[in-house]
Parts: structure tokens; C-alpha cells; sequence
């Protein structure tokens, strides 16, 4: 009887073996894939720091995908930025979501004649009215600043 | 004199302007006389009593206008016509 009851408990004594070891695998996974993205996170930006890089670049971390983002100053920066990423120990894939930036050059003459053509078509030509009688002068329109008027006044008592 | 001027950032700064200072003196002898000026051009009227003094007058001013065409409206009128002139009126 002694045998027979030990016999039909050994299934029962190694299935709840297994599911206690299943159970302990499923808590090691679930807690090393939380740690997976924060660990890949900060090696990412110590890479970054690391190539001269802001760390901020690195915008989110996907399991073993690095997604990238913020503004880059030229190309070659950009694929350096990206490899220095992508040699991280453990990173599958790198999303680049870098967006290259302009610094300002200097301007060519072209550019500078359009700049002053353009402010030349924002302002309003001066016109000027000058009526003369034998004792009044009327002087009446539009100057850009006041010397000038003064001067056209100056001018005007002398007739 | 009378300045009824209006100074606005928004007006470009004339390159007419130091020609048009120096011919004002010469429209005393044209008195009554108007004159408009803009970048177009420059447009004088006046009376004088005769042709050789109109050309005179164009002549003193266009060389200080440069570029600036003059559109010269100086009427010619003889003492005769002035003195019918008035009579008529």
C-alpha cells in the first residue's frame, strides 16, 4: 500500500518541481526584460558621451532597438553619432530619427543683393510737394528722417 | 513756410534729395510755382513770360537732378496775354 501511495505521488512531487522552476524562469525574465532597455539606455549614451555626443540623442530604447532623435549639425556627425550607437555591445538596431540642422553660412553676394533688394521693395519711395507763392511756401510728402527735413526747410526759407 | 512733412522709417532714403535742396533758390524767379518730386521723376510748373527763360530755368535744373528725369511744365505766358489775362477776368 506504502508503495503504491508513493509511486502515484512521485508525478505529482516532480510536476510541482517544474512549475515551481517554470514559475522562478518566468519572474528571472519578466525582471531582466525590465532591466534589458534601462541597461542598454545608459551604455548607449555612455557611447555617446564618449564619441563628443549629447546623451539627450538617445530619445527611447525598445528591447535591444536604440531610437535616436534631435538635431545634428551635418551629416558626417550623423553616421558617427549612429555607429557609435550601433557598436554598443547587445544593440540589434538603431532608428535614426536625426534631423540634420543648417549653421548659418555667410552670405554669398547674390543673397546679400536679394537682402537688399527685398528691403528696398518693403519701403515706400519719398515724395516731396513744394508749392511756392510770392509769400507762402507749403512743402508737404513723405522723408525717412527728420535731418533731412530740416535741411529741405532750411532750404525752402532761403526762396 | 508751411511743413506739413511726415517722417516714417518706411520711406527709403532719396537720392534725389541733396539735388532737389539745391535748386529751390532757382524757383524764386518762377514764383507762383509748384513742384512734385518723387524716384519717378520731377515735375515743375510755374509761369514765366517767355521761352528763353523756361529753357533757362530747365537748363539750371535738370544737371542738379542727375538720373531723375524732369518733366517740365513751366507755362509760357507773355506781359501781353497776362495783362488780357486780367482784363478778361
Amino acid at each position: 500500500m506504502k508503495t503504491e501511495n508513493k509511486r502515484q505521488g512521485r508525478p505529482r512531487i516532480l510536476f510541482g518541481g517544474l512549475l515551481a522552476l517554470a514559475l522562478v524562469l518566468a519572474v528571472c525574465l519578466w525582471w531582466h526584460g525590465r532591466q534589458i532597455p534601462a541597461d542598454f539606455s545608459r551604455r548607449a549614451a555612455q557611447a555617446l558621451t564618449a564619441a563628443g555626443f549629447d546623451s539627450g540623442h538617445v530619445q527611447a530604447v525598445d528591447g535591444r532597438v536604440v531610437i535616436l532623435s534631435g538635431e545634428i549639425d551635418d551629416e558626417a556627425n550623423r553616421q558617427r553619432l549612429v555607429e557609435a550607437v550601433a557598436s554598443v555591445a547587445g544593440v540589434r538596431r538603431v532608428i535614426d530619427n536625426l534631423t540634420i540642422i543648417q549653421a548659418d553660412l555667410p552670405l554669398s553676394d547674390a543673397a546679400k543683393v536679394d537682402n537688399r533688394v527685398k528691403v528696398a521693395v518693403s519701403q515706400r519711395p519719398a515724395s516731396l510737394q513744394v508749392r511756392i507763392t510770392e509769400k507762402t511756401v507749403l512743402i508737404q510728402g513723405e522723408l525717412s528722417d527728420r535731418q533731412s527735413a530740416d535741411q529741405l526747410v532750411a532750404a525752402a526759407r532761403s526762396i | 513756410m508751411t511743413d506739413k512733412i511726415i517722417i516714417s522709417e518706411d520711406i527709403s532714403r532719396p537720392d534725389w534729395l541733396s539735388g532737389f535742396l539745391q535748386l529751390l533758390p532757382e524757383l524764386q524767379a518762377l514764383a507762383p510755382a509748384e513742384i512734385t518730386i518723387s524716384d519717378d521723376s520731377l515735375t515743375l510748373s510755374g509761369v514765366v513770360t517767355s521761352d528763353s527763360e523756361r529753357t533757362a530755368i530747365e537748363n539750371r535744373i535738370a544737371p542738379l537732378l542727375g538720373q531723375l528725369p524732369l518733366i517740365n511744365q513751366i507755362v509760357v505766358k507773355t506781359p501781353a496775354a497776362v495783362e488780357a489775362e486780367c482784363r478778361f477776368k
